[in-house]
């Protein structure tokens, strides 16, 4: 039986669809212009059997790539003005973002490793819940293959995943703290790099 | 081998000091226009149009009052809407086993003000064999003219013309507001290259009656109860009916009898050419209409599109868009009410400024209409697919084989 609850909340954090898939990463182009969730969240594609991913890139473009964006807003007061004066750009733009896949579910239960398969092309994109963030926060292996992509902003997208993770689970006063342990772990004595994502992860 | 660009730049050079010859003509007869159609007096015109009708051999529209008048730009609507629409074509190819067409008609339905919100659509219509590809005589079914070229062009305009006649009366997609929508199609509203001699009657009948004056009508009959109005844009228009007028103005003889009096007399060397002769409409325009601003109306006077158009006939203005000297084609029916006119002016003036140039959701429905030489590749292909999964041959022509192996 279809629990209709459940299809309502999916359908709301509904961000976009897979239009590029690989082992490592699936593209998802967005619902909404500029509809990209932020550096580091928790993403899950496919309805059934999803495939997690932390999110590591984001571009926004024309769709058409021969069609350049021309500058619109001189003479106008805002910014939000150049999109009311000009609506079809809401159409003829879009959001794309890049997600480095990190788990996927299967019987329910979560794996913190690569999938056998990575999701299908129009695989649905959602937001996670908390108790998904959880069970990433806990198990943090995968942070090893986000540092290992070699992304120029690799240690951006690990620290904003941990400072995402920190703020939606606030009773888990203990996690940056394993998150750094886990990180010194990983980063060996490449002591500066470690710094570096500590200091993006504020204390408080 | 490609072009021989060598042999063709001194053709091209050949080509300027001639028309620098024409330039400095050029300029004397346009300041002549001028002056001819600022000292225009309408009894005169009307008098000369009445005495000259039948053998006059030009086609002056009905001028207004002051057809050298230059209307400020009135202010545009709170909110509104455009609706454009555009169309693609690939043709007839008779290399192919299979004769069809098809039309991609494109709409962008632009909102703007008070929730502004944008549409963008296309739709493809395939054109198949035996009946969707010629045009039948009703009275004789023997009697049938394939569609292509021409025909084609008309028929596109005619889906064209449909597409938006829908659009507006399904306008305001999800909402019970009312806000003036101007429809906007590219080119003339004028087909009349459907009334050239040669084509038959019952073409005519079914493309242009039955069709494009079909949906003009129920442009207008939607237009009595929402606030839609219908017009078509012609970027650097090539006509020359207000200079037809500036010719009767401008000929000396009190019954303008072109064969009569300059039947003998070669072209460039009669009277009327010292106005007239190389000048387009726009050109006199750009004189006559300041930035922003339009022209005065005038009434298209071409007797056989007036006896099909009926209340639909055609009449236009020219708009300085800043950037060009456009020309707005409006049925009568609509350009009666002057708000009709203002509205369509100030909407296309602030589509040109958000265009550059050019009405953006004109620019945005060719978008969505165009098909690209990839995608007319990828159409050929499906039609092999579809043929050849249904056994039957694809076969093509062996000049068509040749074109596209190339071998050496």
């Amino acid at each position: 039986m279809v629990d209709m609850n459940t299809q309502s909340n999916e359908h709301t954090t509904r961000i976009g669809e897979v239009i590029e898939s690989d082992t490592n990463e699936f593209t998802t182009q967005c619902y909404e212009l500029y509809g990209a969730p932020a550096l580091g969240s928790l993403v899950k594609a496919g309805e059934l059997d999803s495939v997690y991913g932390v999110v590591s890139y984001s571009h926004t473009s024309g769709l058409d790539p021969t069609r350049r964006p021309v500058a619109r807003g001189e003479g106008l007061a805002s910014e939000e003005l150049v999109y009311d004066q000009n609506p079809q750009l809401n159409r003829l733009l879009t959001t794309n973002f890049k997600t480095t896949i990190v788990g996927y579910e299967v019987a329910t239960q979560i794996t913190a490793y690569l999938p056998p398969r990575p999701p299908r092309i129009h695989s649905f994109v959602m937001r996670c819940d908390k108790s998904e963030i959880l069970t990433f926060a806990k198990s943090l292996d995968f942070m090893s293959s986000i540092l290992a992509a070699n992304l120029p902003q690799s240690d951006d997208v690990v620290a904003a995943f941990v400072r995402h993770a920190c703020q939606a689970l606030p009773e888990e006063t203990g996690l940056r703290a394993e998150s750094a342990r886990r990180l010194a772990l990983l980063l060996g004595n490449d002591t500066r790099r470690l710094e570096g994502i500590l200091r993006r992860i504020p204390n408080d | 081998m490609a072009l021989d660009l060598e042999r063709t730049a001194k053709q091209l050079d050949a080509m300027m000091s001639g028309l620098n010859n024409f330039s400095s003509a050029h300029t004397d007869r346009l300041a002549e226009a001028v002056r001819v159609l600022k000292e225009f007096q309408r009894e005169v015109f009307l008098k000369k149009t009445d005495s000259s009708s039948a053998v006059f051999q030009w086609t002056p529209p009905v001028f207004p009052e002051k057809p050298s008048k230059s209307i400020e730009e009135p202010s545009l609507p709170t909110s509104y809407a455009v609706i454009g629409v555009d169309g693609s074509h690939i043709d007839v190819n008779r290399h192919i086993p299979v004769d069809c067409f098809l039309i991609n008609t494109g709409t962008a339905h632009l909102r703007y003000g008070n929730k502004s919100e944008a549409h963008l659509s296309s739709d493809p219509r395939l054109f198949v064999p035996p009946d969707e590809t010629v045009v039948s005589d009703p009275d004789n079914p023997h009697k049938v003219l394939q569609i292509q070229g021409t025909i084609l062009g008309a028929i596109r305009s005619v889906k064209e013309i449909e597409t938006l006649a829908e659009a507006l009366k399904k306008s305001e997609p999800g909402s019970f507001e009312d806000i003036p929508t101007v429809g906007l199609v590219d080119g003339t509203l004028l087909l009349l290259d459907l009334l050239r001699p040669g084509i038959p009657d019952f073409v005519i009948e079914a493309v242009l009656v039955e069709g494009f004056i079909s949906a003009l009508n129920d442009i207008k009959l939607a237009a009595q109860e929402k606030k839609i109005v219908v017009a078509s844009y012609i970027s650097l228009p090539g006509s020359d009916e207000i200079i037809d007028g500036i010719r009767l103005l401008a000929c000396p003889y009190e019954k303008s009898d072109c064969l009569y009096h300059c039947g003998e007399v070669r072209k460039g060397a009669r009277p009327c050419d010292n106005s007239a002769e190389g000048i387009l409409d726009r050109d006199l325009m750009s004189v006559i209409v300041k930035d922003g601003e339009r022209s005065e109306l005038f009434s298209s006077n071409f007797q056989m599109a007036r006896n099909y158009y009926g209340d639909n006939e055609i009449t236009f203005f020219y708009l300085n868009t800043g950037y060009e000297m456009a020309r707005v084609e409006m049925p009568s029916w609509a350009s009666l009410n002057q708000q009709n006119v203002d509205l369509v002016h100030s909407v296309v003036m602030e589509q040109c400024r958000k265009g550059r140039g050019y009405p953006t959701a004109l620019m945005e429905a060719h978008e969505q209409a165009v098909i690209s030489t990839a995608d007319r590749r990828y159409f050929l292909n499906l039609v092999e697919e579809v043929l050849e999964n249904n056994g039957i041959e694809f076969t093509t022509s062996q000049k068509d084989r040749s074109k596209r192996l190339r071998w050496l």
